[in-house]
């Protein structure tokens, strides 16, 4: 029994593990360069293949770009505007017997403090004014009798980071009501970045399967060109294995070359976004870590590329037969 | 060794092929199969490297019922057996060398060994000055002799000629049998299917007379 499978196992299997494995690199390589001929034969129809996946990738992958420094732009924003504010004890604008009130002292020492950038202090009076101009009711607010604002204290970190230690600090001084920090506006505006960046991602999710497409395609094409060569490997005892690799390689340079378009497309494109932002004065920040993302990209086209290819020849050649 | 037991072969449309076929032919052993046109041989050749399987009956290889293998092991068994057409199924892109080489590849031999068996199997059949040529240069004697160097460069135990010499002329048809009785003699198992009968009747091997689908043999 054992000798008659070894007979059928051929003599491939008399060769050496090392022999072999050297074999099967060599067919690798020849399948490498089998796929270039293949695409540099018809150099037109796989440009424009690869333009199509190029093309269907740069406009999510651009957008995700954008939305990635706009955020990035956000959180400096935030930080720069980044305050804690406290509302004081009514109490705290009573002058004492010796002079200065509480809510006096408290602001000069805070703005003695090195810790902090910018320091002020809006009275009750200017802060109805600022609310009077804000919601136009100057007539209604006229009318009050008694100013039921608090003393208000803005202070600005020199470190933002230092914001939340901050306001717990200065909510634990007994002149002080209460203290937040205000930078809810931002952290709204980030928090919408996020879910659009999200829906882009699960929108570039839902366009890889045209890179799956064109690069189906295009093996279909190579399968029906080439069905006499696959019925004479398959006489002669090549595996499907071998059969498809050099498919697997077309197929991995079309998404290889189709993400490279993508993403020159998409560092051009966030180019002129970003030109045309810094005109409206938003500048996005410049950063080296997008780019190396988009680098990234580029073994995952190649993935996807092989994959649609192995797909693609799986089913194809099911209809392939030795005649 | 080639082994039919009590084989039929009927294809979807009810034509019987083959009708309770049954021969051996035993290792290193050369056997014409003959017939008119139409009388099964090429049938009887498919059922071999398993491109087709019998309706009933049993097909062994090397001792082996080949219904037996399963299909990832079919490409392993094919590497045993060389297969020649009357049509010589060359890739007319790929030169002489590439297309000799090709079973080779398939089977993984290393560079070096492939330059070297490719080159031996030219110089057998007499094309040695013409590895770069593609098919299309060649005459159709050349194309054969490619074809023939192609089935024998990775030594298979079985060599199966479906109208080797259909194309070619007397003289070179006597050439190419010639050729197979020398691979015979290095202990090739072959089965050459023909009804080229004042070609075969110049060489003393035993015959398998197909006739409408039934088998007569004489000296096995």
């Amino acid at each position: 029994m054992m000798k008659r499978q070894q007979r059928l196992q051929g003599i491939s299997r008399q060769l050496g593990m090392k022999t072999r494995f050297q074999a099967w690199v060599d067919h690798h390589r020849d399948s490498f360069q089998d796929a270039l001929r293949r695409l540099v034969r018809r150099p037109v129809g796989q440009l424009l293949s690869m333009l199509v996946i190029g093309l269907s990738l740069t406009l999510p992958i651009t957008l995700l770009l954008t939305l990635h420094s706009a955020r990035a732009g956000l959180n400096g924003w935030s930080q720069e505007l980044g305050m804690v504010q406290m509302f004081l004890h009514a109490s705290a604008g009573q002058a004492t017997d010796g002079g200065e009130d509480a809510a006096h002292t408290l602001f000069k020492q805070l703005q003695a403090d090195p810790r902090l950038r910018e320091v002020r202090m809006i009275p009750p009076e200017e802060g109805l004014k600022q609310l009077a101009e804000l919601h136009k009711f100057d007539s209604l607010l006229s009318e009050m009798k008694h100013n039921p604002l608090p003393i208000v204290i803005e202070v600005y970190p020199q470190r933002p980071e230092e914001l939340a230690a901050l306001r717990s600090e200065l909510a634990a001084r007994p002149e002080v009501a209460s203290a937040r920090i205000d930078a809810q506006a931002v952290e709204r505006l980030q928090g919408l970045i996020v879910s659009a960046e999200h829906l882009l991602a699960l929108f570039l999710l839902m366009l890889a399967p045209t890179l799956a497409i064109t690069v189906s395609n295009t093996i279909r094409l190579e399968l029906e060109h080439r069905v006499d060569e696959i019925r004479l490997m398959q006489l002669i005892g090549a595996t499907p294995g071998f059969i498809r690799r050099p498919l697997l390689y077309v197929g991995g340079l079309l998404g290889l070359g189709g993400t490279l378009m993508a993403v020159v497309m998409t560092l051009f494109a966030a180019h002129a976004i970003s030109e045309a932002m810094g005109q409206v004065g938003f500048a996005l920040p410049s950063s080296a870590a997008p780019a190396l993302a988009l680098l990234a990209v580029l073994p995952l086209g190649f993935l996807l590329g092989v994959f649609a290819a192995w797909l693609a020849s799986v089913v194809q050649m099911r209809n392939i037969r030795v005649v | 060794m080639i082994q039919f037991e009590r084989v039929c072969k009927t294809y979807p449309g009810g034509q019987v092929a083959l009708h309770d076929v049954s021969f051996r032919i035993p290792q290193g052993r050369l056997a014409f199969l003959t017939g008119p046109s139409g009388s099964g041989k090429s049938s009887l050749l498919r059922l071999i490297p398993q491109i087709d399987r019998p309706s009933s009956g049993k097909v062994l290889i090397n001792d082996m019922d080949i219904a037996r293998v399963g299909a990832w092991r079919i490409p392993r068994l094919r590497r045993h057996i060389g297969v020649i057409f009357q049509n010589p199924h060359l890739l007319n892109e790929w030169s002489v060398f590439d297309n000799i080489a090709l079973p080779l590849r398939v089977q993984h031999y290393p560079r070096e060994e492939i330059v070297r068996r490719v080159r031996a199997a030219l110089d057998k059949v007499g094309l040695f000055e013409r590895e770069q040529a593609r098919p299309l240069e060649l005459s159709g004697g050349e194309q054969q002799r490619v074809n023939i160097a192609r089935a024998l460069v990775a030594r298979p135990s079985i060599i199966l000629a479906d109208e080797p010499t259909g194309n070619l002329d007397p003289e070179l048809s006597f050439e190419i049998m010639r050729l197979f009785m020398q691979f015979n003699a290095a202990g090739v198992t072959m089965l050459i299917a023909t009804h080229a009968l004042d070609l075969i009747d110049a060489f003393d091997a035993p015959r398998l007379l197909l006739r409408d689908g039934r088998l007569t043999t004489e000296g096995l």
